[in-house]
């Protein structure tokens, strides 16, 4: 009787003895790839615009990444964006993304995920770029980026705060619209467990990378599509397409 | 991923590099408006190659062409009050080289910048009246003047055809010392000069093209919009009033706004940045253009924003403005490399024959 009841005792706490299965590096890459910041596809620098106006964006960001057992996990979100003097940009993210059930005690399904963003733009010129790419229109823009990303329920209580920061430098070029640009953004994230349990805080680097067709229709539609690398084992690599939409005055 | 990829291509390939529009036939041309901004500091050896080519082409129909000198006629600090001070010969010569690019039988105009009045100095409005005077007396009885006149900051206007030519100057709105003496016989209060654009631009008959002209833009994607440069960041937080972003800049840009509002002009073109910009204007002007790429040795950069229909950075260069006898307005840009190279030009319809 005393075994049966100890075998019962086991049965029905599995799932907690399959959570505890999870090693902390499983959880803690959960953690590093569950925010806007390694979720979404990456997110460019804003073409810059006449410093007459400050402009309102809207912005559907969707893509995948390679969760830590291999398996995809899709994200999707919408942000609104405020470009400040048609320069640097403030923003908001919330979206979800499915979570990588490919773990042992993580369960499938979704998981929210919200973002805040700042990007400050530093130097926008042209004329050095302008010279190697041999077109007179080139422009190029190197800014500053800071992020913050929270996403709950990653994992059996497990929630994910992280911190970020990069160098995004976007050039763009041709005459004619569609602009066609290419953006990179080296980068550093600290993740860490915000109102739950879970590893210590941990940094580790990535960049983005990606290319881009800005004023596809109109002024202010703009596609882009990029890919993140983060630079740990077992994150594998980001990819996605993000939609800006922006109304001229 | 690679469909995207190839899609992205295709649609970049799908795109012109430059649009080119041949000139229209010169029995429809009722008039050529060239515009030419900060030309004041001409090559002292040898032609400068924007001024000698808008030249040759004035050349070729004289009696219809209108050139406008938009600003910063002479560098650094405009005409010398005193006509001994030593660098009164050498302001004379920038301003000579000009005139000599008006080809006989044309008119021109010279609109007032800030190094004309004397570089925003304590006598700006002395140096303007003394420029206005070297260009009646550099003209030789042609048609060749400064507008407005007499350190005023306007409006006036010139009707040519279906041209309402409406000139400003934009400087008298952003000088920090004496704008109005005894001597100023017109109006000369903010409010004033507004309610008279307001008036002018109300007044234009349908079916008219109306080009408004001053030496500061109303926007830029040059230095002086807070681009370009690493100084431009700190242009956002402590701009003079010569930079778009700052109070007194834009206090004059949202007045003649406003005026421009009753019947937005087809065009306002500036200099003031030394590059090429044709940009849409919005509500208040359809087109704005910046032609401050008048002197070789000055030209920079441009940043191509949002609303830019064409950029031309580092290169010298003007514009040319073809109004149609019926219905048509073309405009074309002309840029030059240093050694002189060309590309053919760029063109736009502002209002389709």
């Amino acid at each position: 009787m005393r075994r049966a009841c100890l075998l019962l005792a086991c049965a029905l706490s599995a799932p907690s003895r399959a959570h505890a299965q999870a090693t902390d590096e499983d959880l803690e890459l959960l953690r590093l790839l569950a925010t806007p910041i390694t979720a979404l596809p990456p997110l460019p620098l804003q073409m810059p615009a006449s410093r007459n106006h400050s402009y309102i964006i809207v912005r559907l960001q969707s893509g995948f990444r390679d969760g830590p057992s291999g398996r995809q996990m899709h994200a999707t979100a919408v942000g609104i964006d405020y470009q400040i003097l048609g320069g640097s940009v403030v923003g908001l993210t919330g979206g979800f993304q499915n979570r990588d059930c490919g773990i042992s005690g993580v369960e499938c399904g979704s998981h929210p995920l919200f973002g805040a963003r700042a990007q400050v733009n530093l130097i926008t010129g042209g004329a050095l770029m302008a010279g190697l790419l041999r077109d007179n229109s080139t422009t190029s823009t190197v800014g500053l980026e800071f992020g913050g990303g929270y996403a709950p329920n990653v994992a059996h209580d497990l929630n994910s705060c992280t911190i970020d920061t990069g160098l995004p430098i976007a050039i763009a070029k041709r005459r004619q619209r569609p602009r066609l640009t290419a953006f990179v953004k080296p980068g550093m994230v600290w993740d860490f467990s915000c109102g739950s349990s879970g590893p210590g805080t941990r940094k580790s680097y990535f960049t983005d990378f990606g290319l881009g067709l800005q004023q596809i229709a109109g002024r202010g539609l703009d596609v882009y599509l990029g890919a993140q690398k983060v630079f740990r084992a077992r994150t594998g690599l980001a990819a996605g397409l993000t939609i800006t939409y922006l109304r001229l005055p | 991923m690679t469909g995207c990829c190839v899609v992205l291509a295709l649609l970049a390939s799908a795109c012109t590099r430059r649009v080119v529009i041949p000139l229209p036939p010169d029995p429809d041309i009722e008039t050529t408006v060239f515009l030419i901004g900060d030309a004041g500091e001409p090559d002292p050896r040898q032609p400068t190659i924007s001024l000698d080519s808008m030249r040759r082409q004035a050349a070729e129909a004289p009696q219809r062409t209108l050139i406008v000198f938009l600003g910063d006629n002479v560098y650094p600090d405009g005409i010398p009050v005193d006509s001994i001070a030593l660098n009164w010969p050498d302001a004379r010569r920038r301003l000579a080289a000009q005139i000599d690019a008006v080809p006989p039988g044309a008119r021109a105009i010279f609109l007032p910048g800030n190094h004309d009045w004397a570089e925003s100095s304590p006598h700006g409005l002395y140096a303007i009246r003394a420029q206005a005077k070297l260009i009646d007396t550099l003209a030789r009885g042609r048609d060749i003047k400064m507008l407005p006149r007499n350190g005023c900051p306007g409006p006036v206007s010139v009707d040519i055809g279906r041209l309402r030519f409406i000139g400003l100057d934009t400087q008298w709105w952003l000088h920090d010392y004496i704008v109005r003496d005894e001597h100023s016989n017109c109006v000369t209060t903010i409010g004033g000069v507004t309610s008279a654009l307001r008036e002018l631009v109300k007044s234009v008959p349908d079916g008219h093209v109306v080009i408004a002209a001053a030496h500061h833009p109303l926007m830029t994607g040059g230095e002086h919009g807070g681009y370009c440069g690493f100084g431009a960041p700190f242009k956002r937080v402590a701009s003079a009033s010569q930079d778009i972003l700052s109070g007194a800049n834009r206090r004059m840009r949202d007045s003649l706004s406003s005026a421009f509002r009753a019947k937005p002009p087809l065009l306002y073109a500036a200099g003031h940045d030394h590059n090429l910009q044709l940009l849409a204007g919005g509500k208040d002007v359809e087109y704005l253009a910046v032609s401050g790429a008048g002197s070789s040795g000055k030209a920079a950069c441009a940043v191509y924003m949002r609303e830019s229909y064409y950029v031309s950075q580092h290169r010298t260069g003007f514009m040319r403005v073809d109004i149609l006898r019926n219905k048509g307005v073309l405009l074309s840009i002309y840029d030059f490399t240093s050694g002189g190279a060309h590309g053919a030009p760029f063109g736009r319809w502002l209002e389709f024959p």
